[in-house]
């Protein structure tokens, strides 16, 4: 009669020891504070440089820019810069103080130092803890926190992978760039109005992920998520007329695009996924929909 | 004791037959791999009965994808062999890479065989569904070309009686390339929007959106 009470007593005290013991470790939480540094424009440095992008179709290159201009006036990209007092929610989870596991509640994190020719590395890999976002490694330059590559993957397959090359740093110099001006470029860039309540709702989201923004305009209706480091957004849209059942999907490197067509009672409503996460996560979200003034 | 042998024969030739018939299924169902190919074919081209055979296995297949499609004169074989007997003549000894090429011929023959067969289907269906379509009122995604689907898309326009005679109907697009290339245009319509209020502000997805961003930039310009 005691061996079933002792078994009870030896699952209750391991699940009791599972909660309590800390849900992130020593090398989470230095590879968030590497996270933050990088989003930071306090810590960054003015660049600019040739990015290679590789993805399942070919690779193609881009002169990219942080805070100052492309010498050679070709055809270039400017990397906004993040102003530390950022309002997006994908900061506010990876700043959030009051938890310093932050986003390693959804992600296990890897470590590593390095030196690249003569410049010391941090090689970050987070692996997702589910299966319902993507895993991701970045190189980072730690004397600037400059990201040097990315590469997006799923499981063990890479999606896309950025590479910065023939880096040039700006020395000594303040960032050209008004940190307020470049966020209201990136958060003004939506020209979006608000239009009241939707018409539906998300039932489900993968853990972590919380509404960042929402927005609508003469088009389509749109919801953003972000978990901290994966983000995604659902846009919905009423067309007029009739449409066939329907979906499909498409990759461009390691943003997905699903789209579904559906039947609302005599509503017809094409809602599509767009966001860096698998196509699983996708379908499980537009099937979560819910229709609050639409008889199904 | 003849009779025994002969039996025997029988139940081989049985087997054999049946092994052949399986591999002719398996060529249908476009699962074949060359060497057993090779052996169906010889096979074929020295068996009358199961000539007779592959070619009703054509006509089913036809009959089963809904094909109008007169029974086809399966004589590739045939053809080449009369050709070379108009010739006047043996075959040639073919060199060692020629003999390598066959195979990789006879598979390019199959498969272009399947395209002649699909595309005569592909007519016949065309040409059923092109009334309905023409005569639809309601419009339907099925009813428009993919590539018109503007930025508004699956607005499809009826076409007035007048227009329907006159106008050639679209060719079916099939429902999931259609929405692969809804999908394709969603992409590049909200990638902009996801990356400006989501994409951009994780270090994990800066630059996916940061490029996302700039593509959507020079696509308005």
């Amino acid at each position: 009669m005691l061996a079933p009470k002792a078994l009870c007593a030896l699952a209750l005290a391991l699940t009791m020891r599972a909660t309590a013991e800390p849900i992130c470790t020593e090398e989470d939480q230095q590879a968030v504070h590497r996270l933050r540094n990088v989003l930071q424009s306090a810590h960054a440095s003015s660049f600019a440089a040739r990015a290679v992008v590789q993805t399942a179709v070919g690779a193609q290159q881009i002169v990219v820019t942080r805070g100052m201009p492309d010498a050679n006036g070709t055809y270039s990209v400017e990397i906004p810069d993040h102003a530390s007092d950022c309002n997006n929610l994908s900061h506010r989870l990876l700043m959030a103080s009051e938890s310093h596991c932050s986003v390693a509640r959804w992600y296990k994190f890897q470590l590593q130092h390095e030196v690249i020719g003569s410049e010391p590395v941090t090689i970050i890999t987070a692996l997702p803890k589910d299966v319902y976002r993507h895993g991701y490694q970045l190189v980072i330059d730690e004397r600037n926190d400059i990201v040097l590559r990315s590469t997006t993957f799923n499981g063990t397959n890479a999606l896309e992978n950025v590479e910065l090359r023939a880096l040039s740093i700006a020395v000594d110099e303040v960032s050209g760039t008004d940190p307020q001006a470049a966020q209201g470029a990136v958060l003004g860039s939506d020209e979006s109005v608000e239009l009241g309540d939707f018409d539906w709702a998300v039932s489900w989201t993968p853990a972590g992920f919380e509404q960042a923004a929402r927005s609508a305009n003469e088009l389509a209706q749109m919801r953003t998520y972000t978990d901290g480091l994966s983000t995604f957004s659902i846009f919905v849209e009423f067309p007029k007329g009739e449409i066939r059942i329907g979906e499909g999907m498409v990759n461009r490197g390691a943003t997905l695009a699903y789209t579904r067509g559906l039947h609302i009672g005599t509503q017809s409503v094409l809602v599509s996924v767009i966001g860096e996460i698998p196509i699983n996560t996708a379908r499980m979200l537009v099937e979560s929909l819910e229709w609050l003034h639409h008889a199904e | 004791m003849a009779n025994r042998e002969v039996s025997v024969a029988n139940k081989q030739d049985a087997a054999q037959g049946s092994e052949y018939d399986e591999l002719l299924s398996r060529l249908m169902d476009g699962d074949l791999d060359e060497f057993s190919m090779q052996r169906l074919l010889k096979h074929v081209g020295e068996n009358e009965a199961m000539r007779a055979t592959w070619q009703r296995y054509q006509v089913n297949r036809q009959l089963m994808l809904g094909a109008n499609v007169a029974p086809p004169g399966l004589s590739i074989a045939d053809r080449v062999r009369d050709e070379l007997e108009r010739r006047g003549g043996r075959p040639v000894r073919q060199s060692a890479w020629l003999k390598q090429l066959r195979p990789l011929a006879v598979a390019a023959s199959v498969a272009c065989l399947g395209v002649v067969l699909g595309s005569q289907w592909q007519q016949s269906v065309t040409q059923q569904e092109a009334p309905s379509i023409a005569a639809s009122a309601v419009p339907t995604v099925r009813s428009m070309p993919v590539m018109p689907l503007d930025s508004v898309g699956l607005q499809a326009i009826p076409a007035s009686f007048e227009q329907s005679q006159t106008l050639r109907a679209p060719t079916p697009v099939p429902i999931e390339g259609l929405y692969q290339e809804l999908a394709r245009q969603r992409l590049e319509l909200y990638a902009g929007r996801h990356a400006a209020a989501g994409a951009l502000h994780t270090p994990t997805t800066l630059m996916t959106g940061t490029l996302a961003k700039a593509e959507a930039e020079a696509g308005k310009r």
